[in-house]
């Protein structure tokens, strides 16, 4: 293969791995910030649902009286699209409040309730949906339930499930990776082509029949200008004493 | 190879390596930087939605509180503690820059700050307080969306360094590769070129580039001047062969041995 087109293809592969390595970076980063937003954002509803919670505890009123918390779940709700539902639970693990109103009165899932004896917000992760919780609590520090917000799983986004999206989202950085690429390999091939002109001229002088008197200046050049010099010389020999010898043989 | 003839040709090994590794850190840099600044602009639209909705929750959080003052008629500046509550719901909202209260005149009674953030703002989310006969008063939040998510300033650096590590190995490739067998090829033509390789031991590999081109002119010179040799010796045999009484030998070995030092000094 041509060393041009071996070193384009070297360039073009690099630029692969480069713009690869990239892509993998944004990928990872973008998971990253999605993670710790999203973290951020689960962890301020919780805690704005445990304060409203924990302020209608505080003035006397008993799970069951605290109307208002159903329209605020499900105006929070309504402001999250990554939020699948809002459950407010009572001690004993049954639903008092939920954005899905067919669940008020069912038991919740049985690993919630023993979270309630922990302070922290949980996680629990599971297929394709994720639940966060926490606790509130009445002004002794007993726990009188619960809330979960059951949010999609992290890499479920519509765009991640689709191949197609994923390469319609990414059509121009494909496109322009793709052309620079190219661009860098045509460019490689040149720089070298220019870089190897001297075999160019030294082919030319070696060819030429009838060589300059005066060597040029570039080295190889120079080499191959004083041997086609010295072929012109043996030439001239050779040819004297080819004739030398046709006499000889024409005397005798 | 002579190391004078080496240092005044070039080495095509170096320059294929600098070539690959100033193009690929170059354009892959570039397509790197590029992505890169496009996952920047990607992270802030997606904080930037997030620290909207985080700033209107948060709005209609104090709004319906300070909704329930306005209806007692409490006027927002007798409120105790107003400050210190607005600081703390700055402090527990992540994404959000700045909170005010704005009283019916629109003066602000109270507003709190995050740290480090006076640059940072970028949207604006109002709300309207309630009150028995219109509007109590207001409450403004300012969204910070890059106090939400430092998106990809690590982004930027690994892909200059994963630039720089394609660069490096591109160039090992093709110093190895192409390189190599154009030094090798130039080292063979150089040797060509001073007399010390027989044209006949050469192997081209006929690539069909320059130096392909120089050695294949070096090659046919050679061929042509010992196809003349070969003609002037057939010749001289022949003499010799009808040279009975050996009247020509001295002028044909004195012919030969000047064609011999012709051949071995030349012009070189």
């Amino acid at each position: 293969m041509k060393p041009t087109r071996s070193l384009a293809l070297i360039v073009a592969g690099g630029i692969l791995a480069a713009a690869g390595a990239t892509a993998w970076f944004d990928a990872e980063t973008t998971e990253r910030v999605r993670a710790q937003i999203s973290s951020s954002k689960d962890g301020y509803l919780l805690r704005n649902l445990r304060a409203a919670a924990e302020a209608n505890v505080s003035i006397g009123l008993t799970l069951d009286q605290m109307d208002g918390l159903q329209g605020l779940i499900e105006r929070e709700r309504e402001g999250a699209e990554d939020v699948l539902s809002i459950d407010v639970f009572n001690g004993s693990g049954v639903v008092v409040y939920s954005t899905d109103r067919s669940a008020i009165g069912t038991a919740v899932a049985t690993p919630w309730v023993p979270f309630l004896a922990r302070d922290q917000a949980w996680t629990i992760a599971g297929r394709g949906e994720r639940v966060v919780g926490t606790r509130f609590d009445n002004d002794l520090g007993v726990a009188e339930g619960g809330i979960a917000l059951t949010l999609k799983g992290r890499g479920a986004a519509a765009i991640g499930d689709d191949p197609l999206a994923v390469l319609r989202a990414n059509a121009v950085s494909l496109i322009a990776t793709l052309l620079a690429l190219l661009a860098a390999a045509v460019a490689s091939a040149r720089l070298l082509q220019r870089s190897t002109a001297r075999f160019r001229a030294a082919a030319a002088i070696l060819s030429d029949p009838e060589p300059a008197r005066t060597p040029p200046a570039e080295p190889l050049s120079a080499l191959a200008s004083a041997q086609a010099q010295r072929w012109a010389w043996i030439r001239t020999t050779l040819v004297e004493r080819q004739k030398a010898l046709e006499r000889l043989d024409d005397a005798s | 190879m002579h190391p004078e003839t080496r240092s005044q040709v070039g080495n095509p090994a170096l320059a294929c390596a600098a070539i690959a590794f100033a193009v690929v850190l170059l354009a892959g840099g570039a397509v790197g930087q590029w992505l890169a600044f496009r996952l920047d602009a990607r992270a802030e639209e997606s904080a930037r939605q997030d620290a909207q909705l985080l700033a209107a929750s948060l709005a209609r959080t104090l709004s319906a509180q300070f909704a329930k003052a306005a209806r007692l008629g409490i006027p927002f500046a007798e409120l105790p503690g107003v400050e210190p509550f607005l600081r703390e719901s700055v402090r527990n909202t992540p994404g959000v820059a700045s909170l005010s209260l704005l009283g019916p005149d629109g003066q602000a009674v109270s507003s709190a700050r995050a740290e480090g953030t006076a640059s940072r703002e970028r949207d604006r989310v109002e709300l309207v307080i309630p009150g028995e006969s219109g509007p109590a008063g207001k409450i403004v939040v300012a969204t910070a969306p890059a106090a939400l998510a430092e998106a990809s300033s690590a982004a930027h650096w690994l892909s200059a360094l994963a630039a720089l590590i394609s660069a490096a190995l591109a160039g090992a490739l093709a110093y190895l590769g192409p390189g190599r067998n154009l030094a090798h090829r130039q080292q063979m033509l150089l040797a060509g070129l001073r007399g010390s390789l027989a044209a006949a031991s050469l192997d081209l590999d006929h690539s069909g580039d320059d130096l392909d081109a120089a050695l294949e002119a070096w090659v046919d010179g050679e061929r042509q001047v010992a196809e003349r040799r070969s003609a002037l010796d057939a010749l001289a045999q022949e003499l010799r062969a009808v040279d009975f009484d050996d009247a020509m030998r001295p002028a044909i070995e004195q012919i030969t041995r000047e064609v011999d030092e012709a051949l071995a000094g030349g012009a070189r």
